[in-house]
Formats: structure tokens, sequence, C-alpha cells
């Protein structure tokens, strides 16, 4: 971990600041049940969330995004670590205080359809936080309500109607009405357009960005959709196998990644533009099991420009490597030479990037032991292969 | 583009659904053709008729579907007309599909060898060992490391990333040449898209195959079709090279995907929005079906649906902005005389 200062201390008052956040999932098994491995979900993540900003966490399915979410709201008990908001310690709360401190962090769902109840009419699925906070009057409930469907965009009259009458955008709206009715500080919004259509997602975007403005939020923003996320956010986190790796300003992180895994992701975003046929960085392999993840520097068994056996012994730390710029690779300031050297970075043809690739790959293959369950048992002329997408036949 | 190279060409397909409620128009006189070595994409926003073009097609619609116009010649055979048996043969052996859920298409009691193996005895003489070792080498083709030890895999086993890979390797058990990919790679994470779509391009050069790839994702046509059709409520809306699409769009419907697009240039920015959202099947507008979201609507286009006109270069527009055809039997009658003829 890192010494001295905390990822984001010294400029902005944070809101939210996390510290060595752990969350291991018991894996059981056995007539006994008994605990037989564990779902290293989250492990070992530190940052801050500030007042009025959008923090983006992106990374691929299973990477820990949501159980990071859910910690953050104690919706689920940490492993270990700590979670502040607002200067005092989330998981050492009593349940009193932990209720009153939940009306001012809520949570918006990706499935608008999944995520709200079928059988209660939209205005008293939003207005149930209200009443487990305490506004027992009936009519103030409903004004409140009809103040918040105002604020999405929903007509008033729509209360009384059920969520299958709506369609993903409106429920989606319907979620927000949710959240924002008890008007939180903060709200975490876990892949809240990942399930609309382009013309309703820019509209849900829109609105969430004005509902910011108006109400002062500071969001947690999940997605795994970059393009999504780099519209929206300030700063962005990106996470591998239960780590956070990279952490910047949205500018900086993708106009200078640091960290080979942020890189790939970058690459990997299609671009809506057909003459920007562009070299393409494709990464092999699939994310190893979080239950054994691989030793080391959790990315070096996919990472091109992984030096042995440092990388695969000792944990990169999470470190300022530029002013506002953190990440976790023992070699953040040389990608460069390596990448050079390891033919990582190739001309600008498809297929001598390719042919390159492949040797980059054969020879890290070589220098090292991988930990992937999957490529563990790969000789190293199937490795080549399976970085060679034609096969060469 | 020559003409001889022309693998498929659809020509006003309607593919309609009974339903409890009445009919559901899901694809509504549909134009295109692919050319061999190229590859179409077809986008458009949910429902819109994409994946029901595609089981046209393959001629696998659910029962309450009917094709009840158009022609779907393949390397001009209509496909409409075929019966069962020969469209059977045609199915994995000339047009193969791959699925956006490639758990849901492969069958969970088998190893993902044996039915590779299967596909290749169903369309092709040869004797088990003979489908074992195309197995193999289909499953190399495809990239996926130990593929001798991974064809006894079962799909399970495998991440969906590698399930993926089967399913394209059962694709292309039979050389076909037209592959439809669904949504192949919408389930995926992003880096595992970016493998499977490089996949796809490197199978189709060394193989000259037509690609028929839909998706909602603009990104994705951007990078990998040459040809585009827009759809919109069951229509062709607009139709054009990729870079006639992206560079100089003419549907208002299209110019508005495209503006929509968050990234880069939008930071700090209002999104582009189309206001409103896809109609109803049951409850569609007279005219041009966009009309109620189109920021240009006019009083012409309630009054009838415009038919594609060529704008110069093959690129056409279904958009009254562009000319005074519509498409005949669309015009909106003010009273219902319509069992006159
Ligand atoms: N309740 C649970 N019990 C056991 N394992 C869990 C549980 N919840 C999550 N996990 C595991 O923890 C890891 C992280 O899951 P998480 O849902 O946080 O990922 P994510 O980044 O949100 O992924 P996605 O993009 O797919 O939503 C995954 O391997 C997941 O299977
Ligand atoms: N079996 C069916 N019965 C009735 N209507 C159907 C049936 N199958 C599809 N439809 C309707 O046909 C229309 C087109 O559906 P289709 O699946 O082609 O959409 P799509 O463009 O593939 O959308 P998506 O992006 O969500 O996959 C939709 O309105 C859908 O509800
Ligand atoms: S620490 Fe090593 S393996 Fe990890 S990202 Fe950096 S170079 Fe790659
Ligand atoms: S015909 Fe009219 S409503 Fe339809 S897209 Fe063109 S301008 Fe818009
Ligand atoms: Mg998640
Ligand atoms: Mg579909």
């Amino acid at each position: 971990m890192s010494v001295g200062a905390t990822p984001a201390a010294g400029d902005g008052k944070p809101l939210v600041r996390v510290q060595n956040l752990v969350k291991y999932f018991p894996l059981r098994g056995g007539i006994l049940q008994r605990t037989v491995a564990e779902v290293k979900a989250v492990d070992d993540v530190t940052f801050d969330v500030r007042a009025g900003e959008v923090f983006g966490l992106v990374g691929e399915s299973g990477c820990g995004k949501t159980t990071t979410g859910r910690l953050l709201l104690r919706l689920i008990e940490p492993t270990s670590g700590t979670v502040e908001f607002d200067g005092r310690d989330l998981t050492k709360m009593k349940s009193d205080e932990l209720k009153k401190t939940r009306s001012d962090m809520q949570i918006v769902f990706q499935d608008p359809y999944a995520s709200l109840n079928p059988r209660l009419p939209i205005g008293e699925i939003i207005g149930e936080g209200l009443s487990n906070m305490g506004v027992r009057d009936r009519h103030q409930r409903e004004e409140r309500v009809a103040a918040i469907l105002d604020k999405v965009g929903l007509r008033r009259y729509y209360i009384n109607r059920y969520p299958h009458e709506f369609s993903g955008g409106q429920r989606q709206r319907i979620g927000l009405a949710r959240a924002l009715v008890l008007e939180p500080k903060f709200v975490v919004a876990d892949e809240p357009v990942s399930a609309l259509d382009v013309s309703i997602q820019s509209q849900v975007l829109n609105l969430m960005a004005d509902l910011k403005d108006e109400l002062q939020l500071t969001y947690l923003f999940i997605s795994h959709n970059l393009s999504v996320v780099e519209h929206i956010s300030d700063r962005v986190g990106v996470m591998y196998l239960g780590k956070l790796v990279e952490m910047s300003s949205t500018e900086d992180l993708f106009k200078n990644p640091k960290h080979p895994y942020t890189k790939f992701l970058l690459s990997a975003i299609p671009k809506p533009d057909p003459r920007q046929h562009r070299q393409r960085l494709i990464l092999s392999g699939d994310v190893p099991s979080p239950i054994n993840p691989p030793t080391g520097c959790r990315f070096h068994t996919r990472c091109p420009i992984a030096q042995f056996p440092i990388c695969s012994e000792q944990q990169p730390a999470f470190e300022l490597k530029s002013t506002g710029h953190w990440a976790a690779c023992h070699f953040a300031e040389q990608t460069k030479e390596l990448e050079k050297e390891s033919g990582f970075v190739a001309p600008a043809i498809e297929a001598v990037d390719e042919e390159a690739a492949a040797i980059g790959q054969a020879e890290r293959s070589a220098a090292s032991e991988p930990e992937d369950v999957l490529e563990s048992e790969l000789d190293e002329e199937a490795r080549r292969r399976s970085s060679e997408p034609l096969g060469g036949e | 583009m020559d003409v001889q190279q022309e693998v498929l060409r659809v020509e006003g397909l309607k593919t309609h659904f009974k339903t409890q409620d009445g009919s559901v128009k899901a694809v509504d006189g549909v134009d295109f053709h692919v050319n061999q070595s190229r590859t179409l994409g077809i986008v458009g926003e949910s429902g819109c008729g994409k994946s029901v073009t595609s089981l046209s097609i393959m001629r696998l619609l659910p029962r309450n579907g009917r094709s009840l116009a158009g022609r779907i010649l393949l390397e001009g055979r209509d496909l409409l007309k075929l019966p069962e048996d020969e469209m059977r043969a045609i199915r994995g052996d000339d047009v193969s599909m791959i699925f956006q859920e490639p758990m849901t298409s492969l069958n969970p009691v088998f190893t993902c060898g044996e039915q590779v193996a299967e596909a290749i005895r169903q369309h092709k003489k040869v004797d088990d060992q003979e489908a074992r070792k195309r197995t193999v080498d289909l499953f190399k083709l495809v990239g996926i490391p130990a593929a001798e030890r991974r064809v006894k895999d079962y799909p399970h086993e495998l991440s969906g990333g590698m399930r993926q890979r089967v399913m394209i390797a059962m694709a292309l058990s039979c050389d076909p040449k037209l592959l439809i990919a669904d949504e192949p790679t919408t389930a995926l994470d992003v880096t595992i898209q970016a493998q499977i779509l490089e996949l796809l391009r490197g199978i189709q050069q060394q193989k000259q195959m037509a690609i028929i790839l839909i998706t909602h994702d603009l990104g994705v046509i951007a990078e990998m079709a040459q040809d585009v059709i827009v759809m919109y409520a069951g229509k062709v809306v607009e139709r054009g090279t990729v870079e006639q699409i992206f560079e100089k769009p003419l549907h208002p419907y299209t110019q508005g995907l495209l503006a929509s697009i968050p990234g880069r240039g939008t930071k700090g920015k209002r999104l582009n929005v189309i206001k409103g959202t896809v109609p109803h099947p049951f409850n569609l507008p007279p005219g041009c079906l966009f009309a109620p979201r189109c920021p240009h609507a006019f009083d012409r286009c309630p009054t009838a649906f415009p038919a594609l006109m060529d704008q110069g270069d093959n690129h056409t527009a279904a958009c009254f902005l562009y000319g005074e055809e519509f498409e005949p039997g669309t015009e909106a009658k003010p009273q219902p005389t319509e069992k006159a003829s």
C-alpha cells in the first residue's frame, strides 16, 4: 500500500474516504458447508470521492465494481478496511446512526426492470424511503414524490401507475426518483444506463448531469462503458481483479494512461469513426479467477511488458506517478521503452502488428510461469496461437 | 461491387407476427444485399427488427411469425420458396448464424467438441475421426488455446469469450458463404469483444465470407462494416457505405443516433437527445414512423411513408427532406376506405 498521503488527499474535500477496503466472499462446500475458498472480490482498495465530483469506476465484468459500490453504502459488510462518509467511519456505526446516514447515500441499479417491485405503484416505490425515514404524513409524502417526479421529467399523474407500464428509460427515471427523494448527498449509480438504447441513454445521462448540479450531488458512477464514463466523470478509477490499478482525472487517464491494462481497455473501445482504423491492441486470454488471483501484479499473466520475476513476485504499490495520477505498476515510468522492447507497440500495419504482438507473447511466455488457471496448462505453441487470431493456417 | 460477387439479396421482405392483440409488423419492407468478402452492418435500437430480419433469412422464425412478402435470394435462389429439407441443407452449410448469448445456443450436456463435430458430420460425409480432427483445427482457427484439450470441455467450463469462439467454430464448420452474426459481442467485455471482432475480420479475409453484422453499437459498425443499413420500427430508413453513413448521415434518425453517442467530444456538454421513444408496434404513427420524434418533421411527414430515395452514389434515405416519393399503400387515409379495391 501507499505510504503517507492517500490517493486524492490534498486537493478537494473528500466526501467519501475509502481506505484499504477488502471484501472476500466465502465459497462453501461439502456437507458441512465449510468455507472451501474465498472470492477476492475487492482486495485492498483506497480512494476518495470528493464532494461534488463524479467519480467513474470502470473495469471488466467481475472486477469488483458493484461490490465496491455496495461496500461504500455498507449494504454489505467489509472483510476489513474503512469507509468514511463526511468524516465519520461508516463501518463502525451502530444501526441507528447508520440509518440516519443512509438517507444521505443512495443507489441506482443497472436493471430498471428487476429493481422495481412490480406490485407497487410507482408513487409507493418512490415514497417508501420517505416512510422509512419517518415521514409519516401521507399528504407530505405525496407532495415530495410529485416534486421529485417533476425533477426527473415524469408527469405527476403517473404516480398510481405500475412499473410495467413504463419504458426502460422511464423506469430508470423512476429509479433515480426513488434514490433522490430523500435528498441524498451521495449517489452510487451502478451501470445506470447500460440497459438503455443510445437515444434513451443520452436522455438519462443529461438528466443525471442536471440533477447533480441542481441538487449538489456527488456520484460514484459505475460502468463498463468507457465512453459513457469519459463523458460524465471528473475522475476515473480503473479496477482489475479486485484491485484499483489506476486513478486520475478523466482527461489525464484517457490521454496518458499509465497502466498497461488501462491502455488495453482504452484501445478496445470501438470508435464510431470508420476512417480511424486504428492500430488495435488486443489483450489475449481471459481474466483469471478472483478465487486464486495471480501472485505479484495480478495483471502479469496478460501483461505484454511484464518483467520477471519482479512482476510475478511483488505486488506493485498504488502510488502517485504524477500530479493527481495514481497507478499500480512497477514499470509505469518505463512503459514506453518496455513496449518497444517487447514488440507491444508496432508499426502502423495491422498484419505486422499481429506478428510483433505474437513474438512479444512468445517471449514473455518463455520467461514466465503463468498462474492463470486457463493458461497454465498451455505449451508455448498454443500460447502463441492464442495471440494470433488467424491461427496461421 | 461486382454483380457476380453478390451472395445475398433481400427484396421487399415483410415478416409479421400474430399475437393476441393484433399483428406486429416486425419487419415491414426491407431491402438490402451483401457481397462476398464484405460486411453489411445492420444498426438500430431495440425492437426495430434486426433479429427478426436475420431469423427470416434463416427461416427460423417462431411459430407465430411469417414472412408474407418479398424475396430472399441466396446466389439467386429464393430461400422463401425452398422446401424445408432443402432449407435445412442450406442452414449451417451455405449460411450460418451466431447469436448474442452463446450459452443458450450450446447444449449443456455435450462437450463443445462433440457439438462442433456433430455439425460437421451433418453436412459433410466424413467419418468420426476426420470430424474430430477438423474440430480441433477449427478450435485452433478461432484461437482457442490448447484446442486438443478444450474440445473435451462442456460449455459451462468455458468463459463467455471462449464460448463465443466455440459458436464461431461451429458456424464455420462448413465454410459458409454467408455468416449472420446477431450481436455477437454484446454480452462480452470490451477487451474480449476486441478479440472476437479481430477474429471475425481475419477469418473473413481468409475465407472470403460475406458477413451480416447486427448490433446496436455504432462503434462496432464503424470498425467492422463496409456497408450499413439503419433500421427504425421495422423499416430501413437509410442505406449506404460506412463512410456515407457516418460522415454524411442523411436521415434525421441516423443523425440523431450519431449525435447522441457520448465520448471525448461531449465531455462537460449536454448530449444530443432524440426526444420520446420508439413507437409501440400496436400504436404506429401515420406516415413517417419517425415523425413524432423528428426535429425536422413538416406537414408532409404524417401523410405517407417516404420511399428510400437515392441521393447519389447509392446512398439512400427514406425521408421527405430529400424528395417526394413515398411507399405505395402507406398513405394515411382520412377514412377507412382501404377495402375498396
Ligand atoms: N454474494 C456473492 N457471493 C460470492 N461471490 C460474489 C458475490 N457477489 C459478487 N461476487 C463475486 O465477486 C466478484 C466481483 O463481483 P462484482 O459484482 O463486484 O463485479 P462487477 O465489477 O460489478 O462486475 P459486472 O460488470 O459484471 O457487474 C465476482 O467474481 C463475483 O462473482
Ligand atoms: N414471437 C414474437 N411475437 C410477437 N412479436 C415479436 C416476436 N418476436 C419479435 N417480436 C417483435 O418484433 C419486433 C422486432 O423484434 P427484433 O427481435 O427483431 O428486434 P431487434 O431489433 O433485434 O431488437 P434488440 O436490439 O432488442 O435485439 C419487436 O417489436 C418485437 O417485440
Ligand atoms: S507491474 Fe508488471 S505485470 Fe503488472 S502491469 Fe506493471 S509491468 Fe505489467
Ligand atoms: S420524413 Fe419527415 S418526419 Fe420523417 S424523418 Fe424525414 S423529415 Fe423527419
Ligand atoms: Mg456490477
Ligand atoms: Mg435482436
